[in-house]
């Protein structure tokens, strides 16, 4: 596989005081969308071929392994795994298109890992969202809006979170956290 | 440097171990941490503040903290210098230099002070009546005059250099107000577990306890409550910090001044933080304000509220003067008395009730004060200071003075006219006030559900009541957001803070003058006086909403915090009406004013918008484009080559399409993925012409309307398999066309098994164009049959360039052979510069959009500028392509008889009958000849210069349309005195046969 060129510049993480930022590379997103009556079944044959169990709600991200499913929407999946998996490949194989609809995203997202002790404190400078852990516990995922741009936001662990970004957009919102954290004391 | 001639030897809450230097016009003077400038120039013996917006009258500190409306300075230099800042709110740093505003040449001598002596011109709707004549444009002479006469301090022009910074907070319990009632609500809430955030304006928490003296009953309560508070971990206290709006479902503004205390920001400091917070609950403790009482030159320096002198007293060890007489109608204001008596000033105190209890006439005496019941201060001698009251018999119900006048030297007159919860963030939430005799004032009226109202702010004046207030507001607060611990119990208060009143206020809203000589203030910050309310009363102005507007009563900075209610009851009483049913102004955000610069927060410069950038801009970049923007896009305008402008570049790059080949970066246009078994059947609904029958592996250019008939955007839509079509849309109208699309699919026709999804970002797309471009793709290794057989025109192929994957649109804005590339975008960049390797011998130069722009109007595409919202099909000349056999989006109102008219503005082209000249977008068509008149007959939508041709063209919307061909028109352009003749042509400039297609 060709490698895929990254929309930041080769700069290196951003740092400040218990918090770091970096791209996470090599990461495929691939969405599902499946109609009303063939969701439950789609979902039961998805986990098995993931090997990972489907989230229960819109707000709960499932994950096993490299693999993490987000529901976006009704009968609408996000499949995040590795990019050297060929997993666009093994759903479109796997459904058919009346089963299922699916849609390469890999390329249209850059994801970012915000991790360390004040990752929520930086994030609360530019995400409306309620990020305290009993609010939003690790797993928790919200489709949001940072510097106007909209972003997919997972809380991977207690300190640690990823930024789905439009590519797009990927340096203004990496230029904005950095502009951010000139000023960022935790 | 200066002694301090009013600051007590011991006392005070301020840090003698840490004296401060500082300026005030360009004097230099000594403090200590602890003061703020008003509290500092007042131990330096300064009472001369500012002069007054309006008649320049000399001004000194007249109220506490943000009521302050007379004491406004200029603080910092260059971009930093900021105007209108109470000295009571400025605390005083290591160096920090103010001036005195709205006085020339300087605050003690002030030519315009003039203006005092025109009071009676310039009452009360002096600009309505005097600048409005003689004769239209009056205003705009007097203006100039006006505006340097009359005025605040001013703003500086250069750009500001500090950091600002937005932050979201969440609680459970919003507590506002750090005074008793606020810091026992949020105790209670605390102990309970719930998430607290406390908002304090002021430097330090404590509020009204920090007025009580030194090491007292205040202090002892406060100690282990800031303790407890400051060990609970689900307690966040925030100084510095007012909460200035409060909006729908518990939402509220904030704004925390970080680094206001300090001269500048320290590294990595932002100056003020703006906080949008969200609570499920809010406990208001906002506490009360001291008011006034209007009476003869009630403005002099000297002349305060009883409790600002009194927290000059304890908080900074400030004896504001050694002779004071206190004037007030309710008990609040016998504490500064005692404490001044106490601190060595020879008190009198003039109470407007005529019968006070024996206990209070026992303690005064015990004092040794005077008091004087049944008396009012009826006027004050000195100007730019206060030599003496004039103490006078007076009757509260009348207001009338009268009897045995006495004249009492005094430095200092204290003042209260009663106290005013502050109501604003309940009034703000549409909760009406509601009017209480008892304590002659206004409190909240019933609160929302999310809002409970604790302490002084809902009249609880007692401090022992407001702490039981609070806590009982803090733990129903947490109960309601699930809660159960028990709070326990708030420690106790002490005696002699039961400062409960024994005696009912007497309301008092002004004190009649003893002669003519003299104005009585109610607003010190806009100069509006007993007589200006009295005039608007004559002059017709019923409503307290006009009154505040023919007079600026309430404006500006202060919005009127000492002087709002006063002004009602006077309304009131001369209308003879009571104050309920005078009524009350909203109030409205913010409740101190808020720096624009802490709301834009890090969105300036560059972070003012997100800029969004294809995944080919990188190159761009490096090969010397110039960008435009497109929405948040940066899209390459041209690529100059040394010498070029624009126009030289995009005329050069457009020939190179015409005679070569070129390629445009066209990954803006929007791109929506659409699959499911009725795929087919819904793009059939969305466009006007037919999809479901597109064979796999074609494209076709559609058109989808609004439902009222008008068109909504262009693009073509390629057939990838039996279910999954790829739609691209016009950069423009992507966000919307997919909108619009979901819209249709989730509350039109929710049988449809279709799902779109946006996939702009997921692929880079390229255009090469031009007759050699079928040679450049093969040279660069595309490893597909590019025959016209194989892939003809409209066609679609999946391929390989350069081991990458790409597909092959075989698409033509330019009207050339021409192939749209897709690739997934982070292989963008890669197949782009595969290209560029390859045209070298082809001569292939990158072009921008206004190339891109320049060959489709040499062609005759329609584009943004002529599908502007207002255009039908037949507008445009395509109502061929709306199909007979089905039904689709807007195909019902499209007929309507107003889009049918033939003289509706409708696609033309022009040329210039003189070759040599220039046409202009946005031109205006006349007849030709004349009458020039109103919007005419049409305006230009687009522009170019055409190589092939000679000279420029231009695409039009005419009334009349094509009807019009061959006439001769005027095209106008006002901007730069144009008129240049045209002659309507077709729209199609090269190329009418379309055979430039297969190259």
């Amino acid at each position: 596989m060709a490698e895929i060129r990254s929309a930041l510049p080769d700069a290196g993480p951003l740092r400040a005081a218990d918090v770091s930022i970096a791209e996470t590379a090599g990461r495929d997103l691939v969405q599902l969308a499946a109609w009303p009556e063939s969701f439950a079944a789609v979902g039961m044959r998805l986990a098995e071929l993931l090997a990972c169990p489907m989230p229960a709600d819109t707000r709960t991200a499932s994950a096993r392994g490299d693999v993490t499913v987000f529901q976006v929407g009704p009968e609408r999946l996000w499949i995040a795994g590795p990019a050297d998996g060929g997993l666009g490949d093994r759903l479109s194989r796997a459904f058919d298109p009346g089963e299922a609809a699916i849609t390469a995203l890999g390329h249209s997202r850059t994801v970012l890992r915000i991790e360390g002790a004040a990752a929520a404190a930086l994030l609360a400078r530019g995400v409306a969202i309620d990020l305290d852990p009993l609010a939003f516990p690790a797993g928790s995922f919200a489709q949001t809006r940072l510097h106007h741009t909209s972003v997919l936001l997972h809380r991977t662990g207690g300190t640690s979170f990823d930024l789905y970004v439009p590519r797009s957009l990927a340096l203004a919102v990496w230029d904005w956290l950095g502009a951010t954290l000139r000023t960022f004391r935790g | 440097m200066s002694r301090q001639p009013n600051r007590l030897a011991a006392g005070g809450h301020i840090d003698r171990s840490r004296p401060l230097a500082f300026r005030f016009d360009g004097r230099s003077y000594a403090g200590f941490a602890g003061d703020t400038l008003a509290s500092a120039l007042l131990a330096n013996g300064v009472l001369l503040m500012g002069r007054s917006f309006k008649f320049h009258r000399p001004r000194g500190v007249f109220a506490a903290g943000v009521a302050e409306p007379n004491a406004l300075v200029t603080l910092r230099d260059g971009g930093r210098r900021e105007p209108n800042i109470p000295a009571t709110m400025a605390e005083l740093y290591e160096g920090l230099s103010a001036v005195s505003q709205n006085r020339f040449p300087s605050l003690g001598f002030d030519l315009m002070s003039v203006n005092d002596r025109f009071r009676p011109v310039l009452a009360a709707g002096f600009y309505y009546k005097t600048l409005m004549g003689p004769r239209r444009g009056s205003w705009m002479w007097f203006e100039p005059f006006v505006r340097r006469a009359a005025g605040l301090g001013a703003a500086t022009e250069l750009a500001d250099p500090d950091a600002y910074e937005k932050l979201d907070l969440f609680c459970d319990v919003l507590v506002i107000g750090g005074g008793p009632a606020g810091l026992a609500a949020a105790l209670a809430a605390g102990r309970m577990g719930a998430r607290v955030i406390l908002a304090e304006q002021m430097p330090s928490l404590g509020g009204s306890l920090l007025d009580e003296p030194a090491g007292g009953p205040g202090d002892l309560w406060l100690a282990p409550v800031l303790a407890e508070l400051g060990s609970l971990p689900n307690v966040r206290l925030l100084t510095r910090t007012t909460v200035f709006g409060a909006y729908d479902h518990g939402t509220f503004g904030l704004v925390e001044r970080v680094a206001d205390h300090r001269a500048a920001p320290g590294p990595g400091e932002p100056r003020q933080r703006y906080i949008v917070l969200r609570a499920q609950r809010a406990v208001l403790a906002a506490g009360a304000l001291e008011r006034g009482i209007p009476f003869a030159d009630n403005d002099r320096p000297g002349v305060m509220l009883a409790s600002t002198a009194r927290g000059f007293l304890n908080r900074q060890a400030v004896l504001p003067g050694r002779q004071a007489v206190v004037f007030t109608n309710n008990d609040g204001a016998y504490p500064a008395a005692f404490d001044l008596a106490r601190a060595g000033a020879r008190v009198t105190v003039a109470d407007a009730r005529p019968a006070l209890p024996a206990e209070t006439i026992r303690r005064c005496a015990e004092a040794g004060m005077e008091l004087l019941p049944g008396h009012a201060v009826a006027a004050v001698h000195g100007r730019s200071r206060v030599r003496a009251a004039v103490l006078a018999p007076f009757d509260a119900s009348s207001a009338a003075t009268g009897g045995p006048v006495r004249e009492i030297a005094c430095e200092l007159v204290c003042v209260s006219g009663g106290w005013d919860p502050q109501v604003h963030l309940s009034s703000q939430r549409s909760v009406k006030p509601i009017w209480r005799d008892d304590i002659a004032a206004f409190v909240p009226g019933p609160p929302p559900a999310f809002q409970i109202h604790a302490g002084a702010c809902r009249g609880s004046f007692a401090t022992g009541d407001s702490i039981t207030d609070g806590f009982r507001a803090g733990r129903d607060a947490a109960a309601s957001c699930g809660r159960t611990r028990d709070p326990g119990s708030v420690g106790d208060i002490g005696e002699s803070l039961g400062d409960a009143w024994a005696t009912p206020i007497a309301p008092v809203w002004d004190v009649k003058p003893l002669n003519r000589s003299g104005k009585r203030f109610v607003d010190l910050q806009n100069d509006v006086s007993v007589s200006d309310v009295e005039l608007a009363h004559r002059e017709g102005y019923v409503s307290v909403e006009h009154l505040k507007r023919y007079t600026t009563l309430g404006m500006a900075t202060d919005q009127g915090k000492t002087a709002n209610v006063v002004a009602l009851a006077l309304m009131a009483r001369l209308s003879g009406r009571s104050v309920p049913e005078t009524g009350t102004t909203t109030y409205r955000p913010p409740y101190t004013p808020v720096a624009i610069g802490a709301l834009a927060a890090a969105e300036t410069g560059r972070n003012f918008r997100p800029i969004r950038r294809t995944p080919l801009h990188a190159w761009h970049e490096r090969n010397g484009a110039v960008f435009t923007e497109a929405g948040l896009w940066l899209r390459p305008w041209y690529y100059p080559q040394p010498g070029e402008d624009v126009d030289a570049a995009y005329r050069r790059e457009m020939a190179a399409v015409r005679r070569s080949v070129g390629m445009v970066d066209i990954s803006t246009l929007g791109k929506i993925d659409v699959q499911g078994p009725d795929a087919g059947a819904f793009l059939d609904r969305v466009y006007v012409n037919g999809f479901a029958s597109l064979p796999v592996g074609k494209a076709r250019y559609g058109i989808m309307l609004r439902e009222d008939g008008l068109i909504l955007d262009d693009g073509t839509t390629a057939r990838l398999s039996e279910q999954h079509f790829f739609m691209t849309t016009t950069t423009a109208e992507a966000a919307k066309v997919l909108a619009h699309l979901e819209w249709l699919l989730q509350a039109a026709w929710p049988e449809l098994r279709v799902h779109v999804a946006s996939v702009t970002d997921q692929w880079a797309a390229m255009a090469v164009s031009g007759p050699n471009s079928r040679k450049l793709i093969a040279a660069a290794g595309a490893d597909t049959d590019l025959s016209n057989e194989a892939l003809p025109h409209l066609g679609v192929r999946p391929c390989r360039i350069g081991g990458l994957p790409a597909r092959l649109h075989r698409l033509s804005f330019s009207g050339e052979l021409a192939y749209e590339i897709y690739t997934p975008a982070g292989f963008g960049e890669a197949v782009w510069q595969r290209l560029v390797d390859a045209g070298e011998p082809f001569g292939l130069v990158p072009y921008g959009v206004e190339a891109l722009a320049a060959l489709r109007i040499e062609k005759g595409h329609v584009a943004g500028s002529e599908i502007d919202g207002r255009t039908t099909l037949d507008d445009l000349g395509l109502g061929r392509m709306a199909s007979r056999r089905k039904p689709f989006v807007g195909g019902v109102l499209r007929h309507r008889e107003a889009l049918l008219d033939e003289d509706r503005l409708q696609l033309v082209g022009l040329e210039p009958v003189d070759g040599t000249r220039r046409l202009r977008g946005g031109a205006i068509l006349q007849p030709h000849g004349g009458p020039h008149r109103g919007h005419g007959l049409g305006h230009v939508t687009a522009t170019t210069y055409s190589p092939e041709r000679g000279h420029y063209v231009a695409l039009a919307l005419v009334t009349g349309g094509m009807r019009r061909e061959g006439e001769l028109l005027d095209a106008c352009f006002p901007l730069n005195d144009e008129i240049t003749p045209v002659r309507v042509i077709a729209p199609r400039f090269i190329d009418p046969e379309g055979r430039r297609l297969d190259g």
